[in-house]
């Protein structure tokens, strides 16, 4: 068991190295000089060449990459993850400031989405080419195809324009949170639901259902109590790899709502072209989601011993 | 052929496949009876249709599948009744033995599987379903404490055993077993053997192991391409097989000299479907014989007009 | 899987034509054909989509103005339709780089294995962990501040991010058919890679890219708009669906009409590449139900 824990742990070292590795060129590709912008804004006035030069040798910007990489990495492993070219606040506690608001976010719309999602996969798999199946997809091909902020849009214009109940944008009650997880749970059901049913389906043609079946059992307690429960494997860790992404917002949500999260902390850096913030943020997501994997990985291997001895594909 | 009644009888039926690019009959004309009591093996190479003529007795086939025809159970044509009649006879009065590789719910135990005809057919609570089925379990020498153990736990001997007591286990009329010898070695088979000896039930059993249809059926009925060729009792097919594919199978057996069946064209051809591997066939196969009688066997083969 | 070219082209110009069977496809295809003909059909079914009126300013869809005008006068409708070629012709190319460096890269790694496709399988870990959209993001931002051209920052923006799709399913065909007993034959009859890859790769890989690719078209539309929108897409005045959303959120009370539509084309387009894409799947890909 520590045996694999161990072995999971090694196996994420390149990805990790990867992700810091695609961060951290990302601002080497900038054309500005990082030097002057640095001492422009924390001091606010335009410095002489000299003094940018100096500063340039002092933080390492004339080392070559590789170099330069490595003393990044290492202050990035202290926790310094440099300042905002824009505030001179540390980047971290930015990114502390907006988590909150992500989290709430993410949480009400994935508990909303992963509800309802299981709900509507088992009835379009139990209705499989009947009515009621062909509406469910036709709703989750909708919620693929409908881009979130053209939806948010429509449901301000409806909630808040027309109807005046709801506020358009905002942050801290209750009822400002019911646009975006609306808005959001669309999409974000319609992908799940999708895969609830594509899993359950792909358990219906297993042989062991066709045994199920040879008992007389009703399809309902063949697809519940045989198919859901082998599919729920699947379905349960698909759930999870998703929260690995999504746990920093949605981007396009948080900006049509203007939700203080990490969304829309990225879109503003990027167009200030406060890097460090962006270059930070693309770590911190990767790092979320390998270590989120890794935990749903062990998770498993504790459950489910089948796992553990590669019995069974999930 | 003794007056025995007859528990089960296929006439005519004809299972085709419909797919968006060509319709595949995979069971044609099939005529067959089973008696009381009586174990009638039917064998044929896989993908003859074997297990798909066992599947459309209990109407299990995929959707894209249509039978035509008539499967008579106990004076009610099966094809006609509707989903819930149908449920009333899967696992209750008709059971399935089904091939033993992936048939078991990898999640649930094996004792809670089993039970499960028992307590869905007879209304009783899990817990008495579940002591019945160790008293079978006993009997077919599956250790109890094993019963709340997984599937994959279990070797495939075992499993079949499993299965074996499953479809026993509601004590149904009819048993149809599929390939229950698949995939086990010479030992483990003979223990199937002397398990299936002992089931004392009207059955179905579904093989291409010749060796495993002689030693467990009263009669045996050959299938080549979706059709019955032949019709015998056990003694006389191993004695004097009619058809001529019942004679190249038991030719190309081990003990009698490994005589591989002559290579056909492989493709849908018209009159008898044999003909082209056939070393007898004449002009007259071009149109397809009808099943014969001869003597107290039935034959597809104008050889025997 | 095809033995041979000439046995795939048979059988798969024959599925070709059960597009027109398969609903699903069709009614996609329908969509995608209406929206390319609208962008190639724009300098002569709609009037010039620069010409600003003042006077004319956020008027709602009427006879003169089909989806009415925005805040500088312009006509929507032929924003909208010479939007579509920016769009359509935005995703093909993308779609098409994206699809030539993936599959070259997924195939080289897969076929040849061994320290290359280690490297390539390390690759696609670190693009799984990091979302998509947010390299996009960041890559726009960066390039931008380098290149005034912002067509051609969001073409390399998405390729960068988007070819390692390709390069994934791409590997990992070429890795099961180069497993295949018939492979391990003609290898063994001293057929060479060039040999292999023309007569049995390209044949087999052909379908699963066609359809990954019409789904793909989807979702780099999908990416363009969310960029137009965020304001990091192509810059006005070229009009693009995303930015004119973007422009048109600031009126959603006086003038809702300016969001609206292109809102509904971005939409319409993506639903016509899921639909001909997931049809094309089942048409392609459907393996038979055997017993």
């Amino acid at each position: 068991m520590i045996e694999y824990i161990i072995r999971r742990i090694i196996q994420i070292v390149p990805t990790l190295f990867g992700i810091s590795f695609i961060s951290f060129s990302l601002l080497m590709l900038f054309p500005g000089d990082p030097a002057e912008i640095i001492i422009t804004t924390s001091s606010g006035y335009e410095p002489a060449k000299e003094i940018i030069e100096e500063y340039r040798r002092e933080i390492g910007l004339d080392e070559p990459f590789i170099v330069q990489y490595i003393n990044w990495l290492k202050k990035i492993i202290s926790g310094d993850f440099g300042v905002s070219w824009t505030t001179g606040e540390p980047v971290l506690d930015m990114i502390a400031e907006r988590f909150p608001a992500s989290l709430q976010l993410f949480f009400a719309t994935f508990l909303i989405s992963a509800v309802f999602s299981l709900i509507l996969g088992i009835i379009s798999a139990l209705y499989k080419d009947r009515a009621l199946d062909s509406i469910i997809r036709i709703f989750s091909l909708l919620g693929i195809s409908i881009p979130s902020f053209w939806l948010g849009l429509i449901l301000i214009w409806i909630f808040s324009v027309k109807l005046r109940i709801l506020p358009a944008f905002g942050y801290g009650n209750i009822e400002h949170i019911i646009l975006p997880v609306l808005t959001w749970s669309f999409s974000f059901m319609a992908i799940k639901t999708r895969f609830v049913r594509a899993s359950l389906l792909k358990e219906l043609s297993e042989e062991y259902i066709i045994t199920a079946r040879a008992k007389g059992l009703p399809e309902k307690v063949v697809i519940i109590r045989h198919a859901l429960r082998n599919a729920l494997i699947p379905i349960i860790t698909y759930f999870s790899l998703s929260m690995g992404h999504l746990i920093v917002g949605s981007i396009m949500v948080e900006s049509v709502f203007s939700w203080p999260g990490l969304g829309s902390l990225l879109v503003e850096s990027t167009i200030k072209r406060d890097f460090p913030v962006v270059q930070a943020l693309i770590l911190f997501v990767g790092v979320l989601f390998v270590i989120t994997n890794l935990l749903i990985d062990i998770l498993y291997a504790i459950i489910d011993p089948r796992i553990r001895y590669g019995g069974k594909n999930v | 052929m003794s007056l025995k009644k007859e528990i089960l009888s296929i006439e005519d039926l004809r299972v085709v496949f419909k797919n968006p690019f060509k319709n595949v009959a995979a069971v044609k004309d099939v005529d067959l009876k089973i008696y009381e009591g009586e174990k009638l093996a039917l064998i044929g190479e896989s993908g003859s249709g074997k297990s798909i003529l066992a599947l459309s007795v209990l109407r299990l086939l995929p959707k894209n599948a249509e039978s035509s025809g008539k499967i008579i159970f106990k004076g009610k044509n099966l094809l006609e009744l509707n989903e819930s009649e149908m449920r009333e006879i899967r696992g209750k009065q008709i059971a399935l033995i089904p091939q033993n590789q992936a048939s078991l719910n990898p999640v649930l135990t094996v004792g809670f599987q089993a039970s499960e005809p028992i307590f869905h057919h007879f209304k009783v609570n899990k817990k008495v379903a579940f002591d019945k089925i160790l008293k079978l379990f006993k009997f077919f020498k599956i250790p109890e404490n094993r019963a709340k153990e997984y599937p994959h736990q279990f070797s495939g001997g075992m499993r079949q055993r499993v299965l074996v007591s499953m479809g026993l286990s509601t004590n149904p009329d009819l048993i149809l077993a599929d390939e229950p010898t698949k995939g086990l070695d010479f030992t483990k088979k003979n223990k199937i053997i002397e398990i299936f000896n002992k089931i004392n039930k009207t059955s179905l059993i579904i093989t291409h192991d010749l060796h495993f249809a002689q030693k467990i059926s009263d009669r045996i009925a050959v299938m080549y391409r979706g059709e019955i060729v032949e019709i015998s009792s056990s003694k006389d097919f191993f004695c004097s097989p009619l058809h001529p594919y019942s004679r190249g199978l038991l030719n190309s057996l081990p003990s009698r000299g490994l005589k591989p069946i002559k290579e056909g064209r492989r493709k849908y051809i018209k009159g008898c479907i044999f003909r082209d591997r056939c070393d007898f066939s004449y002009k007259r196969c071009r149109i397809k014989p009808p099943l014969l009688n001869v003597n107290s066997s039935f034959v597809r083969c104008w050889l025997y007009d | 899987m095809f033995k041979t070219f000439s046995e795939f082209s048979k059988t798969n110009f024959k599925k070709i034509g059960v597009i027109f069977l398969n609903k699903t496809a069709f009614i996609g295809f329908i969509i995608i054909l209406t929206i390319t003909l609208m962008g190639i059909l724009a300098p002569l079914i709609a009037c010039d989509p620069y010409e600003a009126d003042i006077s004319e300013r956020l008027q709602p869809p009427s006879l003169k103005h089909l989806f009415g005008t925005d805040e500088l006068g312009r006509d929507i409708f032929a924003r909208i339709a010479h939007g579509a070629k920016t769009t359509l012709l935005l995703a093909l190319t993308i779609s098409l780089l994206s699809m030539i460096i993936g599959s070259i890269i997924g195939a080289i790694s897969g076929y040849y294995g061994g320290k290359i496709d280690d490297l390539l399988g390390r690759i696609i870990d670190t693009f799984l962990a990091i979302p998509e959209f947010v390299l996009n993001i960041a890559l726009v931002g960066v390039l931008s501040a380098a290149y005034s051209d912002s067509i051609l920052n969001i073409v390399v923006a998405i390729v960068l991010t988007n070819w390692v799709t390709y390069a994934r399913v791409t590997r990992g065909i070429v890795m099961s058919i180069k497993e295949r007993e018939f492979i391990l034959c003609t290898k063994a009859l001293g057929a060479g890679d060039s040999w292999i890859l023309f007569k049995h790769i390209i044949p087999n890989a052909i379908s699963p890219i066609i359809v990954l690719a019409t789904l793909n078209m989807g979702s780099v539309v999908m990416t363009v708009a969310s960029l137009g929108f965020l304001g990091l897409g192509i810059q006005p005045p070229t009009p693009e669906w995303g930015q004119m959303l973007n422009s048109g959120k600031n009126y959603i009370t006086t003038a809702p009409w300016i969001m609206f539509f292109p809102g509904f084309f971005i939409a319409i387009s993506i639903l016509g590449f899921n639909m001909l894409g997931e049809g094309l799947r089942d048409v392609l890909e459907k393996r038979n139900i055997k017993y």
